[in-house]
């Protein structure tokens, strides 16, 4: 099992960021965060980081319903994005929507879909499946 | 005389020796003198008279030398005449030269050669001795009295002033008189006293003219008898000439019987010209020249004669266009032939045919005396035009009859005789042979009604002649039944009926339409005059035609209002109609308005049902459902529209209402949705933060989670985490039957018992799965397993301690349903309070700590999103049965 190097969160819930790095940190999950608080900003950061050829995250664990960009339209955005690396995205929600589930399905790059709350066992499942 | 003098031929006397030899020897005085009065020849008798011999006179003498002046100018008259040609004889008292006198008869004869006079001869010879004269007058005097005597007429011969000489016996019979009466008295004593002067002044003007060549005078005179009768009389006069002057010879005929006849006769032709001129027939009498004696008016104006008086006129002259073949006609009638004839047509000159007939005989004066002919003429054209016209109108009625299949019937009462014509016996259909009796023909009639009305119509004909037409049903020799017609007249003589006779006729075929066309009509005008239904019929251009009470009652209108006076327009919306044309101009592509909007696709497609809105007289609005069929004939001739509405304002009503609850159920269940997303995704998003907080707290404080509040607030989250999850499994609750899959029931049932099964233990519950292997449902996965699941976990939870737990799966099967009974024997549910409340939500009916009240709610929409249902039996303390309705697959 090998430890991530940069895990990155899209999300607009504070006490869901502050807990799942608190998990990530107890679990050893990874080397370092990005945290992005919608869509808009990630697709401008990650952006960025790609064009400067900087270090891009190995996962991102990605919110659906969020202010500015939600999960969906940054998905557009970012799947146009050439990228050096493969990034592995998962959806974690709140959302049980049979109809958001089989909308994930449509992303090749998305792996997974994780209905929230996270816990220490769902994270150490992404590590296996790296 | 045969001889033939040559002129200047010596050869004359020589080469006739013989014939000299005899002219010597005859005792009369024979010469020849030529053109120039010289003597050629003379005989030795002629010689002898004048004492000269043949030398001194033949070839030398002149008549004057041989003469002398006295006698040859005596005889100039005569020589002349002579030389003229004219044969001459006269006497002479000759004095010989012996000087002897005596009488002679002298002849010149001329003699002709090539045309012309050459000379003459002369016969001279003495005149017969007195003796054998008287002998021969008193011979002639016998004959002329026998003649006298044997003619049929009385003969008066008188003188010249009128004195008798002479009479016959029919002189003496006629007038009474004897001969020696009458001699040398007056003829004009027998004539009446007024007749004498006038029959004496014609006498003498006769006598007086001295032309022999004169006819005879004819005179209609009276004659007068010596008892002094007087009697018609024609007296012939004819002179007589002799020595002693002029006698007259008057021939008398009686005609009183002629004059009788003729009076007779002319009395008749008076009659009958009167009779002739007043006969309305065209008739004309003429005379034996055929000129008119007589015509009837209707003769001139038949003939159309413009002059005035016709009669005396010639009928060839006022008609010379009369033929040969005609005169020739007259002709033979006027001989006493009779020509008649019945009919004839003559082309006219404008082309129309002229029908005549007539009848020419001729008519007498008296008996075996034609007096001319009678024409009778008739201009039968008009008749025969009739005639022709009746047989045209005969030939057509037995057509007719034929097709009409009319036949007639007789019935004589006095031969006691019924005569059927052929098509009558056809109707009966009976053999052309077959011989009608009365009775007989009379039980062809149905029994009952039918024979009852024919039995008492020909009575009532035969005894009263009442005549009668009757419709009766019949039976015919073959057994079909017909309705018939029969028509009856009698004919009485002396007040009694002799006859009765009519027609017959088969209206079967119009007598049986008759009763299914009434049958018809009384349908129809049942379903026309539905009350509410509104039919309105109207003509190709929209004018209405019918208006049923329907549409009075739905349109307010009456049917006066409208039939012929409107088109369905007036109750329409205008907005619709206007409407409906702008849409139908768009599709058709040409301009479609007015009452066109309504029966333009019924034109082209037969029939439209719309719905349209009607305006009622007071203004009201009424929807209907409008069916607009277009009506065409036989020859598939569009022939008007009619227009079928229904009143559909209670359904519309009811769809209003219907449709607002719809609305209003989908805005909430639209809103409900949207609800219960929101809650579940902010609920879910809060407890799964509290979740997430509450772990990472007890992870980084070492046995805080023995803390009683911590453990209050673990128990209230997870409390919490399962309402959230069963709203959602409501909320997401999907209605659609139409993906439904096979699956089989048994490996379901294995599958979650197996699920279940530390739990089924741990609570001593016993699961039998007694369905087949094969059973298949239809059904969608999850809810498949989720129903069982509940029913297994129902029957866990409301199990009953007092007893050893057993839930049985069983399947039957009911029509389109598999019918899955789970049975357990649980507690049981009262269902006389519950059965409202057992499939709500949140309902908790039996106080069990885990009874959340959902499980049923949840499991009964899983079944009907199947198409299924859910029934449910159940006892206090004993068990439940449910009983649960899916599809599946047949075959």
């Amino acid at each position: 099992m090998k430890k991530i190097e940069i895990a990155c969160i899209i999300d607009d819930d504070p006490i869901y960021v502050f807990c799942t790095k608190r998990i990530m940190d107890l679990a050893d999950f990874c080397e370092s965060f990005l945290i992005f608080h919608n869509g808009k900003e990630a697709l401008d950061k990650l952006s960025a980081i790609i064009q400067r050829n900087e270090n891009l995250p190995e996962v991102i664990l990605l919110d659906l319903n969020m202010p500015v960009m939600d999960g969906w339209e940054f998905l557009e955005e970012f799947t146009k994005i050439p990228a050096s690396k493969t990034i592995t995205i998962y959806i974690v929600t709140s959302s049980i929507n049979p109809e958001d589930i089989e909308r994930a399905e449509q992303f090749d790059n998305v792996n997974n879909y994780i209905v929230k709350p996270v816990t220490a066992e769902k994270l150490m499942q992404i590590l296996k499946d790296i | 005389m045969g001889i033939k003098p040559e002129e200047s031929t010596p050869s004359f006397i020589e080469t006739n020796n013989l014939e000299l030899l005899l002219a010597n020897h005859v005792q009369a005085m024979l010469a020849y003198w030529d053109k120039n009065e010289v003597c050629l020849f003379a005989n030795q008798a002629y010689l002898d008279w004048f004492g000269k011999s043949k030398e001194e006179i033949v070839g030398k003498m002149t008549m004057l030398d041989l003469f002398g002046p006295v006698i040859y100018n005596k005889n100039l008259a005569h020589i002349a005449e002579a030389l003229k040609g004219n044969t001459q004889r006269f006497e002479r008292a000759s004095k010989k030269p012996s000087g002897e006198v005596i009488n002679v008869i002298v002849e010149y004869y001329p003699d002709f050669i090539d045309g012309k006079v050459r000379g003459f001869f002369v016969h001279i010879d003495e005149l017969n001795e007195v003796k054998t004269l008287e002998k021969n007058i008193s011979v002639l005097e016998q004959k002329f009295r026998d003649l006298l005597e044997v003619s049929p007429d009385a003969i008066i011969i008188t003188d010249h002033r009128g004195t008798v000489q002479l009479m016959n016996g029919q002189a003496e019979k006629l007038f009474g008189y004897t001969t020696d009466e009458l001699l040398e008295s007056s003829f004009f004593m027998l004539l009446p006293k007024g007749n004498r002067t006038k029959a004496e002044a014609s006498w003498a003007k006769f006598i007086s003219r001295i032309n022999a060549k004169q006819t005879n005078p004819i005179l209609q005179l009276n004659g007068l008898k010596k008892d002094g009768e007087k009697f018609p009389i024609e007296i012939t006069v004819s002179k007589i000439h002799t020595e002693n002057g002029i006698n007259i010879c008057a021939s008398i005929r009686d005609v009183s019987e002629l004059r009788e006849l003729e009076l007779v006769a002319k009395r008749k032709n008076e009659q009958n010209r009167i009779f002739i001129e007043l006969a309305p027939t065209a008739i004309a009498m003429f005379d034996l020249d055929m000129c008119y004696l007589a015509a009837s008016e209707k003769w001139v104006s038949d003939y159309k004669i413009k002059e005035k008086n016709i009669i005396g006129r010639s009928h060839y002259e006022l008609f010379p266009e009369i033929g040969d073949d005609w005169k020739a006609i007259h002709q033979a009638c006027l001989k006493g032939e009779i020509n008649k004839c019945d009919e004839a047509s003559f082309e006219r000159a404008d082309g129309t045919i002229q029908w005549v007939s007539w009848d020419i005989r001729p008519w007498y004066v008296y008996e075996d005396k034609i007096g001319g002919i009678i024409v009778y003429t008739a201009d039968i054209t008009h008749i025969k035009a009739k005639d022709l016209e009746k047989q045209k109108i005969e030939a057509i009625l037995d057509r007719t009859n034929e097709v009409a299949r009319i036949g007639t019937w007789e019935l004589d009462l006095i031969m006691n005789k019924v005569t059927w014509s052929r098509v009558t016996k056809e109707i009966h259909e009976v053999e052309p042979e077959f011989i009608p009796q009365l009775e007989a023909g009379i039980n062809f009639y149905r029994e009952g009604k039918s024979r009852d009305t024919i039995t008492h119509a020909i009575t009532q004909a035969m005894t009263k002649g009442t005549p009668f037409d009757v419709e009766v049903e019949l039976i015919t020799e073959k057994g079909a039944l017909l309705w018939t017609r029969v028509i009856g007249e009698s004919e009485l003589k002396n007040d009694k009926c002799v006859r009765i006779y009519g027609v017959f006729q088969d209206i079967n075929k119009t007598k049986r339409a008759e009763e299914s066309l009434h049958t018809l009509n009384e349908e129809l005008s049942t379903i026309f005059n539905a009350e509410n239904v509104s039919i309105i019929g109207t003509d190709t251009k929209g004018n209405i035609t019918h208006f049923n009470k329907g549409a009075e009652r739905l349109s307010q209108y009456s049917h006066q209002e409208m039939i012929g006076k409107q088109t369905p327009y007036l109750i329409h919306l205008e907005e619709e109609i206007l409407q409906r044309g702008k849409e139908l101009t768009a599709l058709y592509g040409r301009k479609i308005e007015g009452f066109d909007a309504l029966v333009e696709v019924p034109k082209k497609e037969v029939f439209e049902s719309r719905e349209w809105t009607y305006v009622k007289k007071d203004g009201t609005h009424l929807p209907v459902q409008l069916v607009v069929t277009a009506i065409r004939g036989a020859d598939d001739e569009l022939s008007g529209f009619l227009g079928v509405g229904t009143d559909i304002s209670a359904i519309k009503d009811a769809e209003k209402e219907l449709k607002s609850v719809l609305d209003i159920t989908i805005d909430q269940n639209g809103r409900l949705r949207n609800f219960a997303h929101i809650i579940s995704h902010n609920l879910r998003s809060h407890t799964g933060n509290l979740d997430m907080v509450l772990d990472l707290y007890i992870q980084e404080n070492k046995g805080i989670d023995q803390n009683e509040y911590i453990q209050l607030l673990l128990t209230s989250l997870n409390n919490l985490k399962e309402t959230i999850a069963n709203l959602n499994e409501v909320v997401l609750m999907n209605n659609s039957t139409e993906n439904l899959v096979p699956l089989n029931l048994y490996n379901i049932i294995e599958a979650t018992t197996k699920s279940i099964s530390q739990l089924a233990s741990s609570a001593s519950v016993e699961i039998r799965n007694e369905v087949d292997k094969t059973t298949t449902i239809l059904g969608i996965p999850a809810y498949a397993e989720s129903v069982i699941l509940n029913f297994i976990t129902n029957g866990i939870k409301y199990r009953s301690y007092d007893r050893p737990s057993l839930v049985t799966f069983s399947v039957s099967y009911l029509k389109d349903f598999l019918v899955l009974k789970i049975e357990d024997n649980g507690i049981g549910i009262d269902l006389k309070k519950n059965r409202a409340k057992l499939f709500g939500m949140y309902k908790t009916f039996n106080g069990n700590k885990d009874a959340r009240g959902i499980g049923l709610f949840i499991t009964k929409n899983q079944v009907e999103a199947m198409g299924g249902k859910i029934e449910v039996e159940s006892e206090l303390n004993k068990g439940t049965i449910f009983k649960i309705y899916m599809k599946y697959e047949k075959n």
